[in-house]
């Protein structure tokens, strides 16, 4: 009876990870398999010239300096967003309230508007030169266009994927472990580096290996406010598409990024596999003991004052995600044509001119369909597949989450252009489709994760006790799991959507003739003219997905309350059929 | 204006919805155009797209500028994106020979139209559509004495220090960045073809230190300008010469100013061709080709719209002959070449702009 409800779990757990499979496999591995296969062989035989091309060019160049910047992306984020995620454990709560928000704002306003914010900020008449001016400096210093302001803004739009994975990373960790070690005779900085650290760098592991692959693929933040000599993988790889029309040569750089993506993920694995094994079977190597030693005594010397710098890298997160929003406000309400600071006068001007443009409003319908659509597929598709997971042989585990988390660190511009190269043959493909297509691929990995990290917090027994009681996987799944999982579910959807409404590397490509994305339409529109236009636009959004929000959390309410009397109902009845057997 | 809505802008508000609810449906009845963003996006709007709906009852859809790699994937695999490309002159030459466009039937013009399509004619598989100038532009207060005269003055950063910027070589010959490097170092303006690639590098090299950013969109350049973030720099004249840029301080000269001239072509297997040829017979028409000159500083191909404007108007357009004779036209024959087997001119600039300056 049991191997047979096993059996028969294994056989839905196989068949609810079909739709995620399916679209990774069609869209992502499919496209990948193509490109590896152009590369090799561009006319049908095999022909290696795509890759002497490579070694021959200023490919490996410019491959080593997008690792370079990636490297120095993925540094700042360690050094700022780890006090940070451990300040959101141990500050107040109204302090962790309010960078929650930031870090929720941010993602609402997307990154192509906050690197555009950046130029406000950091131009020659933008908001430091500005106050620098009132304070009596003479030239506007060169913030913007150089690598600095690249940097700082690449961090800030990577600090939110850092931070959160750590937090939950660092919340998982029992607060009592610590303490322990303190009440043996620790002292609290050698008990944080000894207990806590060891403790989070499976953390640490992921999140700074999301932060470089997702680096590894930026667009628009080096075009927008790069140095003169910027030229990184994406933008080259666009060149060989867009100018060039290199197809082998756009496919062998593919299959570089790819290869790269899968060298990373095998290096955060292993350091992931070696800090998950519990304390004390690890064996400190002499170096890193050595360099502990160092950092422990240097901290022990400030040891009073250890939350200063907690404080300074929190402070300085605080800061960068704040500044972009702020600066959307006025912005958005000026009367110039260019993006000065501060406006000469306040003026209705651009939030009508998007309000009168019959073509930005059309791509905004536009893009909340396809967002819709691509965000309830990936969330539905993802959680499903999440699941069912544990349900599986570990292969097959494996095989999912490899598949399904994918296209969370290969970085979306390669993903577009390896489906571009293919999908240009899909002529029964209505270009539109193609969009929600890649969108559901991109937005995978958030149902996958957030609904595996909710059902894994979730009482197993809950749905074993119904399993055991004879009720059919589908229906213990609607009437217990489900409920519960509504809040991850439900965040899952919102990050896919706006993950589709966000992007622009999808269309930089794949161009719809039907119609045009918004955020397409936008960064055509800021190639030809740099306005307050989107900062308008932004304001808008904000209103609506403000009203939209306090809507969102009365249906919550509304649902807490029904899945709390289902769940009772739920467990009464299993208690009640319990006691009768 | 002020944050109080007056009852009209209230009205515009009203009407949202309405608006929102029109969305295309999908018939054969409709032609896609490029749509080249911002100011000669509206101008392109406003100049043909809208009057020909409201003659012709065909419908208009746009998208981005296509990119000639893009085009040319998308009519290899038989499937354009696009019923009417807006293409630049040196890309023509390899789309015609690789035989990527279709014909154009001089039956469906008016012979007046096509007898005015001046200073450039009519091809075979496509027709001039405007021409723009890239030309020198600057602050105001770096040239308080004098009109600069050519490319020299810009690479002069000796006697006018500031930042400045150029168009990148990544996009080829669209701004015109090589032709104004060996002009600033002192070629003969009949001697510029074909380019010098050894003198050219070194003349950008010797920029370089002072170049803050090489743009590639005109948003990015005029930015650049307007903001101060640079004091001079090539761009297209049809954003420079805007209200709004004379607003922020920023001028040009046509002095040296590269000619170039855009094309409309018919990319083979386009969706609805024969709508894109009427689309291209009706925005020929002199009225139609004035208007959208009236809207941007990018001169009608059809010169007999130069009459249908006011003499202030014409000292605006590349093409009046006081300007056109400051001027040189770029060569598109040349940049079409294959010097190098497999590669063009075009892809030859590129790829020494990848190895050489921005490395």
């Amino acid at each position: 009876m049991s191997r047979n409800a096993t059996g028969a779990a294994m056989r839905w757990s196989r068949l609810a990870c079909v739709p995620a499979l399916t679209l990774s496999g069609v869209l992502l591995l499919a496209p990948f398999l193509a490109s590896a296969l152009r590369s090799v062989a561009p006319a049908g035989q095999i022909n290696l010239s795509a890759f002497a091309a490579l070694l021959d060019s200023v490919f490996l160049s410019v491959l080593g300096r997008t690792i370079g910047f990636a490297a120095l992306v993925s540094a700042g984020c360690l050094l700022l967003g780890t006090p940070t995620a451990y300040a959101l454990l141990r500050f107040p709560a109204w302090a962790t309230r309010m960078l929650l928000g930031a870090i929720g704002l941010s993602f609402l306003v997307g990154t192509l508007i906050r690197s555009y914010a950046w130029l406000a900020i950091f131009g020659a008449r933008g908001l430091i030169n500005s106050a620098l001016h009132l304070l009596g400096a003479e030239y506007p210093l060169k913030l913007a266009f150089s690598f600095g302001s690249m940097l700082v803004a690449s961090i800030q739009v990577e600090l939110p994927l850092f931070i959160l994975p750590l937090y939950g990373v660092m919340r998982g960790i029992d607060r009592r472990l610590p303490k322990a070690a303190q009440s043996l005779g620790a002292d609290p900085v050698t008990a944080w580096f000894s207990v806590f650290l060891p403790l989070a760098l499976p953390g640490l592991a992921v999140s700074t290996a999301l932060v470089f692959l997702t680096a590894l693929g930026f667009f628009t933040i080096p075009a927008l406010l790069g140095p003169p000599d910027t030229y990184l993988l994406s933008q080259e790889l666009e060149v060989r598409i867009n100018t060039l029309g290199d197809d082998a040569g756009a496919s062998a750089r593919i299959v570089v990024m790819v290869l790269l993506v899968v060298a990373v993920v095998a290096i955060a694995a292993l350091v992931h596999r070696a800090a998950s094994r519990p304390l004390a079977d690890r064996q400190p190597s002499v170096l890193l003991a050595g360099i502990r030693a160092r950092l422990e005594s240097a901290v022990a010397r400030i040891s009073p004052a250890r939350w200063v710098p907690v404080a300074i890298g929190f402070g300085i997160v605080l800061v960068l995600l704040v500044l972009p929003l702020v600066i959307l406000l006025p912005l958005s309400l000026s009367d110039d044509f260019y993006l000065r600071f501060p406006p000469r006068a306040l003026s209705w001007r651009w939030p009508l001119a998007y309000l009168g443009d019959p073509d930005l409003l059309g791509s905004t319908l536009f893009s909340i369909e396809i967002a819709l659509a691509a965000a309830a597929i990936s969330s539905l598709a993802g959680a499903i597949a999440a699941l069912a997971l544990p349900d599986l042989s570990p292969w097959w585990q494996r095989i999912v989450t490899l598949v399904t988390v994918a296209p969370l660190v290969v970085s979306s511009i390669t993903i577009t252009a390896a489906l571009y190269l293919v999908a240009i043959h899909w002529t029964w493909l209505d270009p539109a489709t193609l969009f929600i297509a890649v969108y559901s691929v991109m937005g995978l990995p958030f149902g996958f994760l957030l609904v595996g990290a909710a059902a894994k917090r979730m009482d197993p027994r809950l749905a074993d006790a119904a399993a055991s009681l004879g009720a059919a996987p589908l229906v213990a799944l609607r009437t217990v799991t489900l409920p519960v999982l509504m809040t991850a579910f439900g965040s899952a959807f919102v990050f896919a959507f706006l993950l589709a409404f966000d992007d622009i590397n999808a269309g930089l490509f794949l161009s719809s003739s039907d119609r045009m994305p918004l955020a397409v339409r936008l960064w055509e529109d800021l190639k030809a003219a740099i306005t307050p236009l989107p900062a308008a636009i932004t304001l808008l959004s904000a209103v609506l997905v403000g009203i939209g929000y306090g809507l969102w959390q009365l249906a919550k309410l509304a649902l807490r309350r029904r899945a709390r009397t289902r769940m009772a109902r739920a467990v009464a009845d299993l208690l009640a059929t319990a006691e009768t057997r | 204006m002020s944050l109080l809505l007056d009852r009209r802008q209230a009205l515009s508000l009203a009407l949202l919805p309405a608006l929102a609810a029109c969305r295309p449906r999908d018939d054969g009845n409709e032609v896609i155009l490029s749509d080249g963003g911002s100011f000669w996006g509206r101008a392109q709007r406003r100049a043909f797209y809208e009057p020909f709906e409201a003659a012709t009852g065909i419908r208009v859809r746009t998208v981005p500028f296509v990119m000639p790699g893009k085009l040319r994937t998308g009519i290899e695999q038989g499937r354009p994106i696009i019923d009417v490309a807006d293409m630049s002159g040196a890309e023509l030459p390899r789309f015609e020979r690789d035989g990527l466009l279709t014909r154009v039937d001089r039956r469906a013009f008016d012979p007046e139209d096509l007898a005015g399509l001046a200073p450039l004619p009519a091809r075979e598989f496509a027709l001039p559509s405007f021409y723009a100038s890239t030309v020198f532009a600057y602050r105001e207060e770096l040239f308080p004495d004098r009109e600069p005269s050519g490319w020299a003055d810009m690479w002069d950063v000796a006697r006018r220090p500031g930042p400045r910027m150029l168009a990148s070589g990544l996009m080829g010959q669209m701004g015109a960045t090589f032709e104004a490097a060996l002009l600033a170092d002192g070629v003969r303006p009949d001697r510029l073809y074909p380019l010098d690639w050894d003198r050219a590098v070194r003349s950008l090299l010797r920029l370089r230190p002072n170049v803050v950013k090489y743009w590639l969109s005109s948003g990015e350049a005029l930015q650049m300008l307007n903001e101060q973030n640079a004091v001079a720099g090539n761009i297209w004249n049809g954003p420079i010469d805007t209200p709004e840029a004379q607003d922020a301080g920023s001028k040009f000269t046509w002095n040296q100013g590269i000619l170039q001239a855009g094309y409309w072509v018919i990319p083979k297997g386009a969706p609805h061709a024969a709508n894109a040829l009427r689309f291209m017979a009706f925005a020929l028409a002199p009225e139609r080709q004035a208007h959208f000159a009236q809207l941007i500083g990018y001169s009608p191909a059809n010169s007999r719209a130069l009459a249908l404007l006011s003499a202030e108007r014409r000292t605006h357009m590349p093409t009046a002959p006081a300007n056109l004779s400051r001027q040189l036209l770029q060569n598109d024959a040349w940049w079409a070449q294959e010097d190098r087997p497999g590669l063009t001119n075009i892809a030859l600039s590129v790829k020494l702009w990848e190895s050489e300056v921005v490395r």
